[in-house]
């Protein structure tokens, strides 16, 4: 490590690559810090059904690890402290990649409404529900980018009856499946229409990289062909090979550094050697840019506080952590009387985005798709039907005749944001660095909600269209905010008493520190968030290259 | 697998008894055939209070069946037994762990040979077999 650099990046997951990728190639030098390790398939591939990022019974398998990284969460009165596999914690990957490595990938657009929320729906009591600071056109070009240079798969034709688009998708769908056929069929029933989520993976051979070979494991695994686009295997690689861009991984911020005015001079962190010491570390740079998720960065901005800004770094407002968002989500099982379910590929082929906006009732809405190959041990736990003995010939008999005979529909709703949804530090609990964890704190708004029942009935018509014979799910209930898909804390705006940053995610009242990560988010759209957080990197980066 | 005999371990015969009925063979293996008791096992030395419930919960249950050996019983008798308990949260756990271990992936040690997924009809699709790549990640 230098001792001066012209840009810092902190966090090497969905965002950070890009980031550090354009400002490399700028000409700056770039320290990209990663506190997890770069894992490969073949180092940290291993198929352990319960102890991965889709199902974390009794560990994980990519970071960061469960002993000295604890969060407390505070759910109803009750304050716990959770390990990183453990409900609420939230836990998003700690590796070279961050959850990319090891995600399914839908590869989302947000649709224009999605960028007008308050406009179009008003704002609820005790909601923060606000438009975001641009609209879906001044992102489409950066979508477009992130599509390219990560590489997308998807249904052109569907996708540009939905979205103003400038072009298709660089590879085609992957190949649809049994269940893509019974919900089209339910689905012109219904007269609604459907279409292949896009997905960051390869259905061809693309950047020197193959094509899925269809195991039916993406969701919280690395991939056994490279094929699944995560920024580990497309931006990183580009960023190195401009050979101003040095990557640390091992490397725990402890903070931002400030001069005696308070503006940020970079970081202080701490690396941790092969055999476990520790040393401190305090590199310098022109601009700082966090990229931890929306929890760790709203931790380490608050983390950060100096003299100058005793409640945090752009938290004169009290702003920061707040707003914290993921999707509150509907699982919608159907069984049926014939084999449907997807054996082979991601096992995502059919969505519809039908009840994402416009529904008379409710405040937005959400995407509705089948889900990813059900692993046999998550179906045991998340899909039998209620009421059916778990023990016994009765159960063996339903798990052998219906493993193949049952879809599942996922739904996530854009979530209502509540002010009072946050990630604060906590006073007494500290990792395994001595610093204070996150505190995570407030439950779904009511709003989002309402709109949660009003999609599950909507799935649950789709899937009875589809032809299931027995059709159940489970209704969301009020929950700890934040995990799957967390964002919101650190939000963009125009007001600096409302929101974090600015509409390029500079930090209000510093003109070289910044968060790029789904924490700028205002709010959180009816899809997986991915390529929308990937494109504001974009965006931001050349925002960046071009005025930092 | 590893089976001990009623004579050296009669709570680990009890125990088998019970698991051969959580998952029964039938045309296809149960759990016995697929080496379960060894993954639940290995769960209950990880997790002692849980292992004490369980063997208070088979203390009770022999006690339902005494004076016969409930092991040596027959199956529709031991299952009247398991109808008695099934609803108590010793049971419960013990028979989400014998499912759990009997359909995950083998190297969890209670799926021998990826029998689980033969029967339903899972086809895993990895080039180094049904658990990827030896070696785990971080976060263990």
């Amino acid at each position: 490590m230098r001792e001066r650099y012209d840009s810092i990046v902190v966090g090497a997951g969905a965002a950070g690559p890009i980031v550090a990728a354009r400002l490399a190639e700028s000409g700056r030098r770039v320290l990209l810090l990663e506190r997890g390790q770069h894992l490969t398939y073949a180092g940290a591939g291993h198929r352990d059904h319960l102890r991965n990022q889709r199902l974390s019974l009794y560990g994980h398998n990519a970071g960061p690890e469960i002993a000295g990284n604890p969060r407390v969460i505070e759910a109803s009165g009750v304050v716990r402290t959770v390990a990183p596999h453990e409900p609420g914690y939230g836990n998003n990957a700690a590796t070279v990649g961050g959850g990319t490595l090891v995600y399914g990938g839908q590869a989302w657009r947000y649709l224009p409404e999605d960028f007008r929320m308050a406009s179009l729906y008003g704002v609820p009591a005790a909601s923060s529900l606000t438009d975001w600071p641009f609209a879906y056109e001044d992102l489409a070009p950066w979508y477009a980018r992130a599509e390219n240079e990560l590489g997308v798969a998807g249904d052109s034709a569907g996708a540009a009856s939905l979205w103003s688009r400038s072009a298709g998708y660089p590879m085609p769908a992957m190949p649809r499946g049994p269940a893509a056929d019974a919900l089209a069929a339910g689905a012109r029933r219904l007269g609604i229409p459907t279409l292949a989520p896009p997905l960051l993976a390869n259905s061809m051979p693309r950047a020197g990289r193959g094509a899925c070979i269809g195991c039916g494991s993406c969701v919280g695994f690395a991939c056994p062909s490279d094929a699944k686009n995560g920024s580990q295997n497309t931006v990183l690689p580009r960023a190195l090979a401009t050979g101003n861009c040095e990557l640390l991984t091992g490397a725990m911020v402890e903070k931002v550094t400030a001069d005696a005015k308070g503006r940020p001079t970079g970081v202080s962190v701490l690396v941790e050697a092969a055999d476990g010491t520790l040393s401190r570390h305090l590199p310098v740079a022109r601009e700082v840019v966090l990229a931890c998720g929306a929890v760790e960065s709203a931790r380490l901005l608050l983390a950060s506080a100096n003299t100058q800004a005793p409640q945090g770094l752009g938290n004169d407002y009290d702003q920061v952590g707040r707003n914290l968002q993921g999707h509150t989500s509907n699982r919608i099982f159907g069984l049926f009387d014939h084999e449907v379910a997807n054996e082979r590929g991601p096992g995502v082929t059919i969505a519809t985005t039908a009840w994402n906006h416009h529904n008379s009732e409710v405040i937005g809405g959400g995407m509705v798709a089948d889900d990813f190959v059900l692993l046999p041990v998550i179906y045991w736990k998340q899909a039998l039907p209620p009421g059916l003995r778990r023990w016994g010939l009765e159960a063996k008999e339903h798990m052998r005749r219906n493993y193949r005979r049952l879809l599942l529909l996922w739904a996530p709703v854009h979530e209502i944001p509540s002010p009072d949804s946050r990630v604060r530090l906590d006073d007494r609990v500290r990792d395994r660095f001595g610093l204070p964890v996150a505190r995570i704190s407030g439950l779904t708004h009511p709003e989002t909600l309402r709109t949660a029942h009003f999609l599950f009935d909507r799935a649950a018509e789709w899937m009875a269209a589809a032809g299931a014979n027995r059709v159940w799910g489970i209704r969301p209930k009020a929950t700890l905010s934040g995990g799957q898909h967390q964002a919101g804390t650190c939000r963009m705006g125009t007001d600096p008493e409302r929101s974090v940053t600015d509409p390029f995610g500079r930090v209000w009242g510093h003109d070289n520190l910044y968060v790029c990560d789904a924490g700028l988010h205002p709010t959180n759209g009816g899809f997986n968030p991915v390529l929308t957080t990937m494109a504001l990197a974009f965006r931001n980066a050349e925002h960046i290259a071009a005025t930092g | 697998m590893t089976r001990q005999g009623p004579a050296d371990d009669p709570a680990g015969a009890l125990l088998d008894a019970v698991i051969d009925r959580i998952i029964p063979a039938d045309h296809d293996p149960g759990a016995l055939a697929l080496g379960t008791p060894v993954y639940v096992r290995a769960r209950l030395t990880a997790d002692p209070r849980l292992a004490a419930e369980v063997a208070g919960g088979l203390s009770r249950l022999s006690g339902l069946a005494a004076p016969a050996d409930l092991a040596s019983l027959p199956e529709d008798h031991r299952d009247r037994l398991l109808t008695q308990v099934e609803a108590e949260a010793w049971f419960v756990a013990l028979a989400e762990l014998t499912a759990e271990g009997f359909y995950a992936n083998p190297a969890n040690g209670g799926n021998s040979g990826a029998g689980s997924w033969a029967m339903i009809g899972y086809r895993h699709g990895l080039p180094e077999g049904p658990d990827g790549p030896p070696a785990n990640g971080s976060g263990r």
